[in-house]
């Protein structure tokens, strides 16, 4: 039996570029962010995509990255007035650390004081909250046992059972084995907070 | 370093957050992490040691994922963050 602690966070697939591009609806124009947040469980990301009119601010965003989401906000431009899309990749020290898909094809990194980014903010973004597993894993013949599970969603409820049977098939095949058992830990959210969920198993090959 | 005795939970406590804060923050290993989380669920009262730098900043941490802590500044007061009703 080989036990080991286990964090799993949610990631998106592998695609090509243009094959991304078609799932998010990017077109000569750009990308609208709503459709980013719409379209992103398509390209396998297991947590939740919330897409934010008007409501990003600096603090939106530090709280945001602070909990382990991924932030997308659209800086406004001096050339037309239009709106820019960025990845915030971390504050630190009074600097946000920004990701630029431009220059188009190559794409920079480079930071800016956290001030100066809260000035051109237009509100707009996109907040990726990652779907988080701790438990401790066992192999035990064809069965991968995960026990004390604490799951951590992208909010109270929302972390849902089709989510997890799916970060647990892709964990089973990892590891080869026909079923995952999960034992979950002590509930702390929720209608029953105190309380040890049931076990559930989940075949990898349905 | 500065002792911090973990007391208890809120509804609502942030059980993965808190493991990582412990890993990230604190410096403990996963595992040791989350079996001081399983450990406060438990209902055990839980010692840390945090960077005397750091000790605020954890508490106040802590407090927002929901653990119940209790630990003396360096002026010998008491804070303690007390469950929400």
């Amino acid at each position: 039996m080989n036990q080991s602690e286990l964090q799993i966070d949610s990631s998106p697939h592998f695609r090509s570029r243009a094959g991304i591009r078609d799932v998010i609806g990017t077109g000569k124009e750009g990308t609208f962010l709503s459709d980013v947040a719409r379209n992103i469980d398509e390209l396998g990301y297991n947590g939740t995509a919330e897409f934010i009119q008007q409501g990003i601010n600096v603090n939106t965003v530090k709280g945001a990255l602070d909990n382990g989401s991924s932030v997308i906000v659209n800086l406004r431009t001096k050339v037309d007035g239009g709106a820019h899309a960025v990845v915030i990749d971390y504050i630190k020290n009074g600097r946000a650390y920004i990701i630029d898909p431009l220059p188009q094809g190559i794409g920079s990194a480079y930071s800016v004081p956290v001030n100066r980014l809260g000035s051109v903010l237009t509100g707009d973004g996109v907040i990726l909250r990652p779907m988080s597993v701790i438990a401790n894993v066992s192999k035990e013949g064809n069965q991968l046992v995960l026990r004390g599970m604490h799951i951590d969603g992208p909010g109270a409820g929302s972390s849902n059972l089709g989510q997890l049977r799916d970060v647990a098939r892709a964990l089973g095949r990892e590891y080869g084995v026909r079923e995952v058992v999960i034992y979950g830990g002590q509930r702390t959210t929720g209608a029953n907070p105190g309380k040890i969920p049931r076990p559930i198993v989940i075949r990898v090959n349905p | 370093m500065k002792n911090v005795k973990i007391i208890g939970w809120n509804k609502g406590f942030n059980k993965v957050q808190f493991t990582l804060l412990l890993r990230g923050q604190v410096g403990y290993s996963l595992s040791a992490a989350k079996h001081i989380v399983d450990e406060i669920l438990s209902g055990s009262v839980v010692n840390v040691e945090i960077e005397e730098s750091y000790f605020f900043e954890f508490i106040e941490k802590a407090k927002q994922l929901g653990v119940v802590v209790q630990a003396d500044d360096s002026k010998g007061n008491l804070i303690t963050t007390y469950p929400v009703k």
